[in-house]
């Protein structure tokens, strides 16, 4: 192949361009999620200036559930940095640098969509906390059922972005297959970003709604976690086309 | 020559896979906010009605299902272009 010389350079700094997508645009969503905690937070503090403590607490609980998306992001971009991929060699070194760089963009655009609903989800248990201290136990299981959900399509793009990077590269391989590889990670990445903030809207709303009627948290669970299944499916979408471009095509 | 018609018969069908993943991730992004919004905004009406929370549900999956569709749309010009489109 063309450039063949260079293939151990290539190779590095496909992996470099991979480690800073991922991490730059992983970073993006868990940044625009934490903040929306921290504001319903502050504006609960200055209603509510007695029940700080809990609110505090509230904030940092959502912010560290937030948070996991943007560390994903963190594992895969140590990972194409410092772990060695398989053998480099003249035939293959175009596809590794393909897949590197699919790894950054499966891993990065798809902690976006996370890192923000899961945001959403807890801004609204933030303020629903500060309208009802009461109903904080309530509040904050329903909390981490919508986060845990509005993050699914993260943990879709981190499955997809360590397959693509432990993927057999020692295989013959043809050239169609360096695109494959890039449409599995785009296909992944842009799939979790409407999944994640879809998802994250019913869990805030839920979370609003057990604050106001905390009695009546299995129906709010309920209709959240259907809203939220449906939300879901594109993703799954987008994790069937990426398998398929991974291990079918040729 | 010959070997360079062979390679852009393998671009073309490479950019037709790169085309399927874009198509597909591109196509999700709309319907997942789309249903999320729906699907709030019945957590919402329930919590002001709960008495009527199976009519909310119901009006739920019938505008998430069409809201769905355009997903569809994307999932079938992916496939198409991944195993029909020569």
């Amino acid at each position: 192949m063309v450039y063949s010389e260079y293939a151990n350079e290539i190779v590095t700094s496909s992996k470099y361009i991979g480690a800073a997508l991922a991490m730059g645009f992983g970073a993006m969503g868990a940044g625009l999620g934490t903040f929306k905690s921290a504001v319903s937070a502050v504006q609960g503090m200055a209603r509510q200036p007695k029940q700080d403590m809990l609110i505090l607490r509230t904030m940092l609980i959502t912010q560290a559930v937030t948070e996991s998306a943007s560390i994903f992001a963190l594992v895969v971009a140590c990972l194409l940095l410092f772990v060695p991929t398989s053998v480099v060699t003249p035939d293959n070194y175009f596809y590794i640098a393909s897949g590197m760089i699919a790894t950054g963009f499966a891993m990065g655009l798809g902690a976006i969509g996370g890192g923000i609903g899961m945001g959403l989800t807890g801004e609204k248990a933030c303020s629903g906390v500060s309208r009802n201290p009461e109903s904080v136990s309530e509040v904050q299981f329903v909390h981490l059922l919508g986060s845990a959900v509005a993050g699914n399509p993260s943990v879709f793009g981190l499955v997809v972005a360590l397959l693509i990077f432990i993927f057999d590269y020692s295989q013959t391989m043809v050239l169609p297959q360096a695109f494959a590889l890039m449409g599995a990670g785009i296909s992944m990445g842009l799939g979790a970003i409407g999944c994640g903030i879809g998802c994250g809207i019913p869990g805030g709303a839920a979370c609003e709604a057990v604050a106001k009627k905390p009695e009546s948290r299995p129906v709010f669970v309920r209709t959240m976690l259907i809203g939220q299944a449906v939300s879901q499916s594109t993703s799954v979408y987008a994790l069937v086309i990426a398998f398929l471009l991974l291990y079918v095509v040729k | 020559m010959a070997a360079d018609v062979t390679t852009a018969a393998a671009v073309i069908t490479g950019c037709k896979y790169l085309g399927a993943g874009i198509c597909m991730g591109l196509g999700a992004i709309g319907p997942g906010i789309g249903e999320g919004f729906v699907a709030g905004k019945a957590c919402e009406g329930i919590s002001h009605q709960p008495e009527q929370a199976n009519l909310l549900t119901r009006t739920m999956l019938i505008g998430q299902a069409v809201s769905e569709s355009t997903g569809i749309y994307s999932l079938v010009i992916s496939l198409l272009l991944m195993f029909v489109v020569n």
